[in-house]
C-alpha cells in the first residue's frame, strides 16, 4: 500500500506551499510592505437617490432632496479630534455634543468618511470648508422629502436609515448607509423605491493622498412609483374631516383603486427624517401613527345591516317584502332592546332606508349566528383585503365557537340581536367597509383595494376581484334600500340627496365607551357607480356627523368638478 | 503512549495555542477587542474538542467498517435536510442551527468520505474489482459531493472527490483505473460550469485574473497577498499587522486565518506552521506501520490525504495559487464543526494505534 506515496505527495504539496511562502514573503516582500505601508483604502458610499412617488396626475409627493453634511476621516483627524470638533462647533454654531455624538454614532472606520454635523446650510457648509479645509468634507447626501407632510403620511410613510435594522435586512441586499421604508407605501414598495447605493474604493497613502482606484460600483436610482392617489381628493378629504378622528376612503368599486385614504390624527413623516419632534409624535395620546383606515377595527353598527340583509334574501327567511313590526322596543327573554325611533310596519327597504333596528333584530333571529357570520366572513369582513400598505389588520367575525374558546362563555341569543346590527363582539376595519359597501356598486365583487398604479412607466393592471356569488336580485334590493336611505324624505342620509350625485348608502352609529362612532358608506351615481366612499368618525358621536363630512367631502369635489 | 501519538498531541496542542492567539489579534482592532464571543466560542470547541478525542479514542475504528454504509445514509439525510431546513448565510444552505450552535453537515461528510473508501477499497472482492472497488465507491462520493457542491461548498466538494482519487492511488487497487477516471472526469469537467452559481464562476474568473474585479473576490486576494508578503521573514509580530489590525481582510477569522499568521509571524512562522502541520500528518501514517488492517491503514491514509488537502488548498488561495473555494485551515481556523470532526478523526487515529 501507498504509504510512501503519500508522503511524497504531502511533502511535494507542501514544498510547493515553501516556495510560495518565499516567492511572495522574501523575494517580493519588500514590495508587499510597501504596499502595505501604502495600503490605506477609503471606502466611500455613495447613497442611492431614492425613487420618487408620484399622485396619480403626476403630483410628486415624496422625493429626494440635497442636502450638505460635514464629514470627517477619523485616521486624517488622529491625534486632534478633540480641538477639532470645538473649533467645528463653534464655527458652525452648534453644541460640540451634537458632534461627538454624531461622530459615535456614524463611525464605520478609520478610512470612511464619518458625518458629524447633517443638514448644513449650503453656505454655512461652504464656509466651514474655507476654515478647515482638508480637514473636513463636505458631503452632499439625498434626503426624503414630503411636500404635503401631514396630507400622506399614513399612505407614504417615511424611510430610516438602515444601519439601526441592517443585521435583519441585510440579507436582502442593503448596505448600512442606505434608507429604508419602515412604515406606509415607502415600506411595501420598497425593493422597487430603494435603488442601489455606490461604492467607491480608492488607495491612499498614509498622507490621505489618493495613490489609485481600486474599484467602483455605481450607484442606481430606485424606480418612481405613480399612486391611484389624487391630490385634491386627499386634500378635500383632509379639509372635510375637520378635527374628528376619522377616516375617509374614496375608491373605484370596479378596480379598487384609491383616490383618497385619510387617516386622523395625522402626523408630519418629515419629522421623522430630520428627528424633529419625534418623542412627541411618539407619546401622543390620540395615536397619529396608527392608520385608522387598515389598522385599528371598530364596531360597525348599522352598516353593517346591508349585509345582514344579504344574508336573509340568500338564505331564504325574508323576501323583500317580508315586514316586521317596530314599537320602537324589542324583548327578549328579559332582556329589552330599542330601536332608535318607531317605525311601525317596516319592510326591507323601509328598514335599510330608516336602519331600523327592530327588524334586523327578527331576521337576526331568524338567520342565528352562523349564518350571519357565514355572510359577513364571505363579505371578506374577517380577512385582510391585502391592501399595499404594510400591518393591516383584519376583522373580528364573532361565532359560537369563537366566543366559546375567547371568552370562555356560550352564545346567548342576545348576542345574535346585537350582531345582527352591527354592536356586540364585531369589529371591523374601514377599508374592510369600503370593499363591503364597493360589492354593491360592482354588482357583487370583492374587489382588491390598492394605491399602486405604475411603476415607473409600467402600469400596473390588476383583475383581481372576486365573485361573492350573490343573485342578481338580492343585490338589486339591497341596493335600492341603500338608494332610499338618501333619496327618499325620512331616509337616514338624505341630507346627500342636496348633492344631486344620486347616491346609495349607509350610516351608521355605533355604541361603543364614550361617544358613539359615526359611520357613512356608500357609491354614487346609483345607476353606473364610479366612486365607493366610507366615512368614518371615531367617538364622531353619531352617524349624522359622518353624513355631514360626507356632504362637505362631497360638495366640494362636485364644486371642483373633480366627480 | 506511543511517540507518535505524542508528537501528535503536542503539536495539536501548539497549534491550539496558535488558534486562540490569531483569533485575538484578528479580533483585535483599533486597540479594542471586538466580538470577543468568537475567542470563547473556540475555546470551549476546542475543549469540547479534546474531550472527543478522548471518548474516540476508545470506540473500536471496525465499528466505522460496519456502520459505514448507514452513516452514509444519514449523511445524505443530513445534505437533503439542510438544503430545506438550514439556516441560509450569504445565499449558502451549509449550517442546521442548534440551541444558537451552527452544524455545518459537510464537514461530517468528509469523515463519512474516509469510512466509506477506507471500506471498500479495503474488502476483497473476486470480481469485478473495477466495478466494486472503484465504480461504485466513486459513484457514492459523487452524490454526496454533488449535494455538497448545490448547497453550495465547491472547496468541501471537491476534497471529497480528491480524497477519492489520492486514497485511491494510494491503495493496492491498479493506477489505471483511478488514471482511467480522472482522465474521463478532466474531460467532462467543462459540463459542470452552468452549474456553478455566479460568484463561484466569479472566484474562478478571478482566480484567472485577479485585476478584474478588485472591489469583489478580488480584493480579498489582493489584500490577503499584501498581508502575506508584507509579513516578509520576520513577521511583523504579535498584533502589529496592518492589514490585519486595519480591517482590509474579510473572513480572516475563518477562512484566512493564515494571513493573520504570515504577517505577524513571517517566512519563519509560516514554515514553522508547515513544519508542525508535517509532523501531525508524518506521525498519522508511520501508525500506518502499527494497524491491525488495511481498513485501519485506509483510515490514516484517507485521513492524512483530508488534512492534507485541507492545509494545501487553504494555504495556497490565501497566496492565490489556487481559487478561493471557502475552506477552513484546520486546527487554526475559527469554526466549532470541523474542529469537532478533526478531533474525532485523531481520536480514530489514536485507537488505532492503541488496539
Amino acid at each position: 500500500m501507498g504509504n510512501r506515496l503519500t508522503l511524497r505527495v504531502i511533502v511535494g504539496g507542501f514544498l510547493i506551499i515553501v516556495f510560495g511562502l518565499f516567492y511572495f514573503q522574501i523575494i517580493r516582500g519588500d514590495y508587499y510592505l510597501k504596499r502595505a505601508k501604502s495600503n490605506y483604502v477609503k471606502i466611500i458610499n455613495f447613497p442611492s437617490i431614492r425613487g420618487s412617488i408620484f399622485d396619480r396626475r403626476g403630483i410628486l409627493i415624496a422625493r429626494d432632496k440635497p442636502i450638505f453634511n460635514i464629514a470627517v476621516i477619523p485616521y486624517q483627524i488622529k491625534g486632534k479630534r478633540k480641538s477639532l470638533f470645538e473649533k467645528l462647533a463653534e464655527v458652525a454654531g452648534v453644541d460640540k455634543k451634537i458632534i461627538t455624538i454624531n461622530y459615535q454614532k456614524n463611525f464605520q472606520n478609520v478610512f470612511s468618511p464619518v458625518e458629524v454635523l447633517t443638514n448644513v446650510d449650503k453656505l454655512k457648509a461652504l464656509k466651514i470648508k474655507e476654515v478647515f479645509e482638508d480637514n473636513v468634507l463636505i458631503r452632499i447626501t439625498p434626503q426624503r422629502y414630503y411636500p404635503f407632510s401631514y396630507l400622506y403620511s399614513h399612505v407614504l410613510g417615511y424611510v430610516k436609515k438602515a444601519e439601526v435594522i441592517y443585521q435583519d435586512i441585510k440579507k436582502y441586499g442593503y448596505s448600512p448607509s442606505q434608507r429604508v421604508g419602515v412604515r406606509g407605501v415607502e415600506r411595501f414598495y420598497d425593493q422597487f423605491l430603494r435603488g442601489e447605493d455606490g461604492v467607491e474604493l480608492i488607495e491612499v497613502d498614509s498622507r490621505g493622498e489618493v495613490m489609485g482606484f481600486l474599484g467602483k460600483r455605481s450607484k442606481k436610482k430606485g424606480n418612481d412609483i405613480y399612486l391611484t392617489l389624487d391630490t385634491r381628493f386627499q386634500e378635500i378629504a383632509y379639509q372635510s374631516l375637520g378635527n374628528f378622528k376619522g377616516v375617509i376612503i374614496v375608491m373605484d368599486p370596479h378596480t379598487g383603486e384609491i383616490l383618497s385614504l385619510v387617516s386622523k390624527p395625522s402626523f408630519d413623516p418629515n419629522s421623522f427624517i430630520e428627528g424633529k419632534d419625534v418623542e412627541y409624535i411618539l407619546k401622543d395620546k390620540r395615536k397619529p401613527l396608527i392608520n385608522r383606515a387598515i389598522q385599528a377595527r371598530y364596531p360597525p353598527g348599522s352598516i353593517f345591516k346591508p349585509v345582514v340583509a344579504v344574508a336573509g334574501l340568500e338564505e331564504k327567511v325574508i323576501n323583500p317584502h317580508t315586514t316586521f313590526f317596530c314599537s320602537g322596543k324589542f324583548t327578549l327573554a328579559d332582556t329589552e332592546f330599542s330601536c332608535w325611533s318607531r317605525h311601525g310596519q317596516e319592510d326591507l327597504y323601509d328598514a335599510l332606508a330608516h336602519s331600523c333596528n327592530i327588524y334586523f333584530y327578527n331576521l337576526g333571529l331568524r338567520l342565528k349566528v352562523e349564518r350571519i357570520a357565514k355572510w359577513a366572513k364571505i363579505f371578506g369582513l374577517d380577512k385582510k383585503t391585502r391592501i399595499d400598505l404594510p400591518f393591516e389588520n383584519k376583522g373580528l367575525v364573532p361565532t359560537r365557537s369563537w366566543k366559546r374558546k375567547v371568552k370562555k362563555r356560550g352564545w346567548y341569543a342576545g348576542d345574535t340581536v346585537n350582531l345582527s346590527i352591527g354592536q356586540g363582539y364585531i369589529e371591523i376595519t374601514p377599508i374592510e367597509v369600503a370593499v363591503f359597501i364597493s360589492a354593491f356598486a360592482n354588482q357583487g365583487y370583492l374587489v382588491w383595494p390598492h394605491l399602486l398604479k405604475k411603476i415607473k412607466e409600467s402600469p400596473f393592471i390588476t383583475k383581481r376581484k372576486l365573485s361573492l356569488g350573490l343573485s342578481k336580485e338580492s343585490i338589486e334590493v339591497v341596493r335600492e334600500g341603500l338608494r332610499q336611505a338618501v333619496a327618499r324624505e325620512d331616509g337616514t342620509a338624505h341630507l346627500l340627496s342636496l348633492l344631486g350625485l344620486d347616491i346609495a348608502g349607509k350610516t351608521g352609529t355605533a355604541q361603543t365607551r364614550g361617544k358613539a362612532h359615526g359611520w357613512f358608506a356608500g357609491f354614487f351615481p346609483y345607476q353606473n357607480p364610479k366612486y365607493s366612499v366610507c366615512v368614518f368618525l371615531e367617538n364622531g358621536g353619531s352617524s349624522y356627523q359622518a353624513v355631514k363630512v360626507t356632504y362637505q367631502l362631497l360638495k366640494k369635489l362636485k364644486e371642483e368638478n373633480l366627480i | 503512549m506511543t511517540r507518535a501519538r505524542l508528537v501528535i498531541v503536542v503539536c495539536i496542542a501548539i497549534l491550539n495555542i496558535w488558534s486562540i492567539s490569531s483569533l485575538y489579534s484578528s479580533l483585535h482592532q483599533a486597540g479594542e477587542l471586538t466580538n470577543e464571543y468568537i475567542l470563547y466560542r473556540q475555546i470551549a470547541w476546542i475543549t469540547i474538542g479534546w474531550v472527543v478525542l478522548a471518548i474516540s479514542s476508545f470506540i473500536n475504528y471496525r465499528l466505522y467498517f460496519d456502520l459505514s454504509l448507514f452513516l452514509y445514509i444519514v449523511d445524505l439525510a443530513l445534505l437533503i435536510g439542510v438544503k430545506f431546513l438550514g439556516k441560509e448565510v450569504m445565499g449558502a444552505r451549509r449550517w442546521f442551527s442548534f440551541l444558537g450552535m451552527n452544524f455545518q453537515p459537510s464537514e461530517f461528510s468528509k469523515v463519512v468520505t474516509v469510512f466509506i473508501l477506507a471500506r471498500f477499497f479495503s474488502q476483497s472482492f473476486d470480481k469485478n474489482i473495477f466495478v466494486k472497488k472503484v465504480l461504485l465507491p466513486l459513484g457514492l462520493v459523487l452524490l454526496s459531493s454533488f449535494l455538497i457542491f448545490k448547497q453550495p461548498d465547491l472547496g468541501t466538494a471537491l476534497i471529497c472527490i480528491f480524497v477519492f482519487f489520492l486514497m485511491g492511488l494510494s491503495s493496492s487497487i491498479k493506477k489505471k483505473y483511478f488514471v482511467f477516471c480522472l482522465i474521463t472526469g478532466i474531460l467532462i469537467t467543462p459540463l459542470g460550469w452552468r452549474f456553478l452559481k455566479d460568484y463561484q464562476k466569479k472566484r474562478l474568473l478571478v482566480f484567472l485574473n485577479p485585476n478584474c474585479e478588485p472591489l469583489g473576490a478580488g480584493y480579498t486576494i489582493l489584500q490577503s497577498k499584501i498581508a502575506i508578503g508584507s509579513g516578509k521573514i520576520l513577521g511583523k509580530g504579535f498584533l502589529s499587522g496592518t492589514q490585519n489590525q486595519f480591517n482590509f481582510l474579510p473572513e480572516r477569522h475563518t477562512d484566512f486565518i493564515f494571513t493573520v499568521v504570515a504577517e505577524e509571524w513571517g517566512f519563519l512562522g509560516s514554515l514553522f506552521l508547515l513544519i508542525i502541520y508535517y509532523l501531525i500528518l508524518k506521525n498519522i501514517l508511520a501508525i500506518t506501520k502499527e494497524a491491525k488492517d488495511d481498513f485501519a491503514r485506509y483510515i490514516l491514509i484517507g485521513t492524512a490525504y483530508l488534512f492534507f488537502l485541507h492545509i494545501f488548498i487553504n494555504i495556497g488561495m490565501t497566496l492565490g495559487m489556487l481559487p478561493v473555494v471557502g475552506l477552513p485551515l484546520i486546527f487554526l481556523s475559527y469554526g466549532g464543526t470541523h474542529l469537532f470532526f478533526n478531533f474525532f478523526l485523531l481520536g480514530v487515529v489514536f485507537n488505532i494505534s492503541r488496539q
